[in-house]
C-alpha cells in the first residue's frame, strides 16, 4: 500500500498540441488559435484536458500492463489549464487492493503535476491484476 | 452528419439520446494518436510486441475513446465556452485496427451548483459484434 507508480513527464508546446486536435478531431479555438484564446478567461491556448488524461493511462499501462486495457476504469477531475511550455508529470500511488475472485483490484490515487507542482487533474484509477 | 440546432442547457433533458457516430480505426487514426499523446507503449506500434503482449495485433491506446466519444459529442452542438469539468472512462475490451465502433451519447444528469449549469453525458461505444468496448462519461459545465 501507498506504492507510488512509475511517473510519466511530457513537455507541452503549441505544436504537439495542435497535433493533439489533428489526432481528435476536436479543434476548438480555445486550443489552438492564439488570438481567440487571449480573449477568454484563459489569456492564451491551453492543452485539451484529455491530452493528460493519456498521460495518466500510459503510467496505469506501464504498470499494470495490457490488462488495463480491458479492466481498467479512471474518474479525473479537471483542476487547471495545461499550457504551452508546461512540463506535466503523471504521477500515481496505491491506495487500496481488494481480493476478487482469482484477480486483485487495484485503487489507485493518480495526478498530474506541472512544473510548479500545482495538480492540474486529479482522480482514480481502478485495474485488475490476474 | 450532427444537427445544426444548439443544444441550451434548458433545451437538454435526462434521458434524452442523440445519433450514434461511426468511427473505423484504422493504423493512421492510431499513429495519429500515438504520436499526438507521445506514447510509446510498444503494443500501441509494433506488431510483434502485441503479440507477445497477448493481443492479435496492434490494439488503440484506451484513452483514444476521447476520439470516438467526440464523434458522438459532435451530434449535440453545444453553445461555446463551456469547460470539462470531469471525465470518467471504463475500459471493456482491447479494440483492434480495423475495427469499425459506433458511440452513442445520452443525457445523464443535469444540475446546477454555485450557479453553473452542469450536464453528464454517458457514451457507450461498440464494436461490430454490439459488444461494449469502452464507457465514456463527461461532465461539461454549460455555457448557456
Amino acid at each position: 500500500m501507498g506504492q507510488e507508480l512509475t511517473p510519466v513527464v511530457k513537455e507541452i508546446t503549441q505544436e504537439k498540441i495542435n497535433r493533439y486536435a489533428e489526432a481528435s478531431g476536436d479543434f476548438n479555438p480555445l486550443h489552438i488559435d492564439e488570438e481567440f484564446a487571449k480573449t477568454t478567461m484563459y489569456k492564451g491556448t491551453i492543452a485539451h484536458g484529455l491530452m493528460s488524461v493519456a498521460f495518466l493511462s500510459e503510467m496505469m499501462a506501464n504498470f499494470a500492463g495490457p490488462i488495463w486495457l480491458s479492466t481498467g476504469k479512471m474518474e479525473v477531475s479537471f483542476l487547471a489549464p495545461v499550457r504551452p511550455g508546461d512540463k506535466i508529470t503523471a504521477k500515481g500511488k496505491i491506495i487500496s487492493k481488494e481480493q476478487e475472485e482469482n484477480k486483485e483490484r487495484i485503487t489507485c490515487e493518480v495526478w498530474c503535476e506541472n512544473q510548479k507542482g500545482e495538480k492540474v487533474i486529479s482522480g482514480k484509477t481502478w485495474v485488475s491484476l490476474q | 452528419m450532427g444537427t445544426e440546432k444548439i443544444y441550451l442547457f434548458d433545451d437538454l433533458e435526462v434521458g434524452q439520446e442523440f445519433p450514434s457516430a461511426e468511427i473505423k480505426v484504422t493504423p493512421e487514426t492510431v499513429a495519429k494518436y500515438t504520436e499526438a499523446v507521445q506514447d510509446e507503449t510498444p503494443f500501441y506500434r509494433d506488431p510483434a510486441a502485441a503479440q507477445q503482449a497477448g493481443f492479435e495485433g496492434i490494439v488503440a491506446p484506451p484513452t483514444m475513446a476521447a476520439v470516438y466519444m467526440l464523434g458522438a459529442l459532435n451530434q449535440v452542438k453545444r453553445p461555446p465556452g463551456g469547460i470539462h469539468a470531469r471525465q470518467e472512462f471504463t475500459f471493456l475490451k482491447p479494440v483492434k485496427i480495423g475495427e469499425t465502433l459506433k458511440t452513442k451519447a445520452r443525457v445523464e444528469d443535469k444540475f446546477l451548483r454555485k450557479e453553473r449549469k452542469y450536464v453528464v453525458l454517458a457514451m457507450v461505444t461498440t464494436n461490430e459484434k454490439g459488444e461494449e468496448v469502452v464507457k465514456s462519461k463527461m461532465t461539461v459545465i454549460w455555457a448557456k
